[in-house]
């Protein structure tokens, strides 16, 4: 485990095929050696309703 | 104490003295299962909200008009609650997508007006996250008593993320999930298309990381930055994902997310993330080998 606010990802080198990336649980982009995702963290973006915690 | 902590705690408090009048409930018909009761438990939703002094106008996620439209519609109408009912990807399409100029984009995200959630998915992770219940109406009876956050998000080539991203297995899983299995089992869809994948003789390929550390905390094992190739990595904003919390560090409060790195998806190894997870409530996974 890794605390992080920033993550790149990319298939590994000598890799063949499309690896894929999820949000949310859904399917939202592929990765090659060359296409990179890259993950950031937003901070206060955005209002979320939540439970008042005991 | 930061100007965008300040900016974020005056945001909480204006919301948290005003008493919701006008909110737009945005459900998606087709998520979950007993989607044919989905337009009964709206309307038994809304009459709740309407006798608690809420009005509330319904807005139906068509294929022609998604959630983030709907979201951005709500918003330009002066709705003072965005309400979703639909699964974590529902939910994920009514955040919207920033704009390239850093301003507000359509959908909830970038705006003040506070986002409600009604479980009406498959995982329904963040309503579980939340501790809401995993009923429509009775998660709507909650709402009253809810209060607005300000929390950050995660953001994957430009597109949001609330609870959870990852790379490799766990996407190749989601992909080869069917939709009338998914419909029929719910979770068990996964569960079902987890095993054939990793009974499968095709290996997806290998991801390649690198990971930058939270300001001040290095990470695991030391350093500032971490690299490596693993056959699945996960990034976790809520502690569960599988229903079971098994990321315990994870929170949405926080600013920051969690990256867990499983070099190989295999039965063996996850029988051990499995016996590590019971031996030790999670706090031991890592970049595992």
């Amino acid at each position: 485990m890794m605390a992080a606010r920033r993550l790149e990802l990319a298939t590994a080198a000598g890799e063949t095929g499309v690896a894929r990336y999820q949000v949310d649980g859904e399917v939202a982009g592929e990765l090659t050696d060359d296409a990179l995702c890259r993950m950031e963290i937003v901070p206060d973006a955005l209002t979320l309703l939540a439970p008042v915690r005991e | 104490m930061t100007k965008k902590r300040e900016d974020a705690s005056e945001v909480e408090q204006r919301n948290q003295t005003r008493r919701w009048r006008r909110a737009t409930l945005i459900y998606n018909p087709r998520a979950g299962r007993k989607q044919q009761r989905r337009a009964e438990q709206i309307s038994e939703a809304k009459r709740f909200l309407e006798q608690a002094g809420v009005e509330i106008r319904v807005a139906k996620i068509t294929p022609d008009h998604g959630g983030a439209a709907l979201a951005s519609e709500a918003v330009a109408q002066g709705a003072e609650l965005v309400i979703v009912c639909g699964g974590d990807g529902t939910i994920n399409h009514c955040l919207g997508n920033q704009r390239r100029d850093g301003l507000a984009g359509t959908g909830v995200a970038g705006n003040e007006v506070p986002l409600a959630i009604l479980p009406g998915g498959t995982a329904n992770i963040l309503a579980r996250e939340l501790g809401l219940p995993l009923d429509i109406v009775e998660a709507a009876k909650r709402i009253p008593r809810c209060r607005p956050r300000r929390i950050a998000l995660g953001r994957a080539n430009g597109r949001y993320f609330i609870s959870v991203a990852g790379a490799g297995f766990d996407a190749r899983v989601i992909a080869a999930v069917e939709a009338d299995e998914k419909k029929m089992l719910g979770m068990g869809s996964y569960v079902m298309t987890t095993l054939r994948e990793l009974l499968s003789k095709e290996r997806g390929p290998r991801v390649r990381y690198r990971v930058e550390a939270t300001d001040g905390e290095g990470v695991t094992g030391g350093g500032e930055a971490a690299e490596g190739t693993a056959e699945l990595v996960i990034v976790e904003r809520a502690g569960n994902y599988w229903t079971l919390r098994e990321f315990p560090e994870a929170d949405l409060f926080d600013d920051r997310f969690h990256v867990y790195c499983f070099e190989r998806a295999s039965v063996v190894h996850f029988l051990r993330y499995g016996w590590t997870l019971v031996a030790g409530g999670g706090a031991g996974i890592r970049c595992s080998g």
